[in-house]
């Protein structure tokens, strides 16, 4: 399940929870998939964001992309924890931030 | 005798600050009424359901967030009365104060450089942080931590709101220099939205935990009054960083307070459960973005 700006989600998506207007009354239910009219009926009822499910949030990355968002994740954390990460816990923090990212790619 | 007035210059530069926001707004006398009411012994869950019915909206709110997945419950909960009576006065009293903070600060200007959902997202994130450390130290009052994490950062909400044009030069310098955003107030503003969230907290009369975590979020060491919260709040607010959950106005990552660390007693091979627990709590915990819609 990942949460996307309603802009950003795509037809075809498939949503991974109910899906209520302001008042908490049932748009559509999860497992649903996007179509233009759904995604326009969300935005008219101002609902800035959508869980999706993962499968449908995008295509599988081929292998070569995997290790490109790997070194970029890498590379990112290390900018993000520089000058801080001189003690073991942050140095620890850093790396498990790392492994968590990653991780994350797997299951898009 | 140099930190007190280290102390007198920070609350000086808040008030001069603070001067120049216009219109900031009161805490609804509704919650003035609650907070009361729940200190009063005698008073009665069908008292208090009473207050919060009066107001469709928020009820629907609390209901919502009771029946969410955050509590769990296996039975649906329909009235005010009924949550009281499960979750107890202090649970409702957090919802009430959440809901009605998103509320006071919808946002009324038009939208700039400072995104709220994501700000949004992160509060969150750091509460579900706050409730993950607590239950691994059998902290009595996960609610409270939760709590405290979603309206640590509320002080940048007030700065984006009430002087947005200050903000955006705060904003501006965070992009430029790559440096976290409380630095970047500390050099503009000479306050930071920790010391505008916790003087906000004291003006509103809410509990002296929470006013002094707010201000203490990135020392936990001046915290003296309730040490443990800060020190909690703290480290959620960097273990949500981590995982890049929302996002507070900066990309960088403040150091953990060392002392703070130990106190808590967490090691580092603990992070990586630290960093999924606080990611599924999070799943439960996203009810509340509903509050900004």
């Amino acid at each position: 399940m990942r949460l996307v700006k309603t802009d950003e989600a795509r037809p075809g998506q498939k949503v991974s929870r109910d899906v209520v207007d302001l008042r908490g009354n049932l748009l559509f239910k999860a497992g649903t998939a996007l179509s233009p009219a759904l995604l326009a009926s969300c935005k008219e009822r101002n609902i800035s964001h959508l869980f999706v499910d993962e499968e449908s949030a995008g295509g599988p990355l081929s292998p070569a992309d995997v290790e490109l968002k790997k070194e970029a994740i890498a590379k990112d954390v290390d900018r993000m924890f520089r000058g801080v990460d001189s003690t073991p816990a942050m140095a620890a923090l850093r790396e498990a931030s790392k492994r968590y990212l990653v991780g994350k790619l797997g299951h898009k | 005798m140099a930190e007190a007035s280290g102390t007198v210059q920070v609350h000086e530069r808040v008030r001069k600050l603070v001067e120049r926001v216009q219109g900031l707004p009161t805490l609804p006398s509704m919650l003035n009424n609650i907070n009361q009411m729940i200190l009063n012994p005698k008073t009665s869950a069908k008292e208090v359901a009473q207050v919060i019915s009066s107001d469709p909206a928020l009820t629907s709110k609390v209901l919502r967030v009771v029946n969410s997945s955050f509590y769990g419950f296996p039975n649906r909960i329909t009235t005010i009365t009924h949550a009281i009576v499960i979750l107890g006065f202090n649970t409702i009293k957090s919802i009430v104060l959440s809901s009605t903070i998103f509320d006071v600060f919808r946002r009324t200007v038009k939208p700039g450089d400072f995104d709220r959902t994501e700000f949004w997202k992160h509060s969150i994130g750091c509460g579900a942080a706050a409730k993950v450390i607590g239950r691994r130290l059998n902290y009595p009052m996960l609610e409270e931590l939760f709590i405290a994490g979603l309206l640590h950062d509320v002080g940048k909400i007030v700065l984006d709101q009430f002087i947005p044009d200050k903000f955006v030069e705060v904003l501006n310098l965070v992009r430029s220099r790559d440096i976290l955003i409380v630095e970047a107030e500390a050099q503009i503003l000479g306050a930071t939205h920790a010391d505008v969230g916790a003087w906000l907290f004291e003006k509103w009369n809410l509990s002296k935990g929470l006013v002094e975590t707010t201000r203490c979020h990135h020392n936990p060491a001046l915290a003296s009054d309730s040490p443990k919260f800060a020190e909690i709040i703290h480290v959620s607010d960097i273990l949500v960083r981590a995982i890049r959950f929302g996002n507070g106005g900066d990309s960088k990552i403040p150091a953990l307070h060392e002392g703070a660390w130990k106190s808590l007693g967490l090691q580092e091979t603990e992070m990586d459960d630290l960093l999924s627990q606080t990611s599924q709590e999070i799943e439960k915990a996203m009810i509340f973005l509903d509050f900004i819609k």
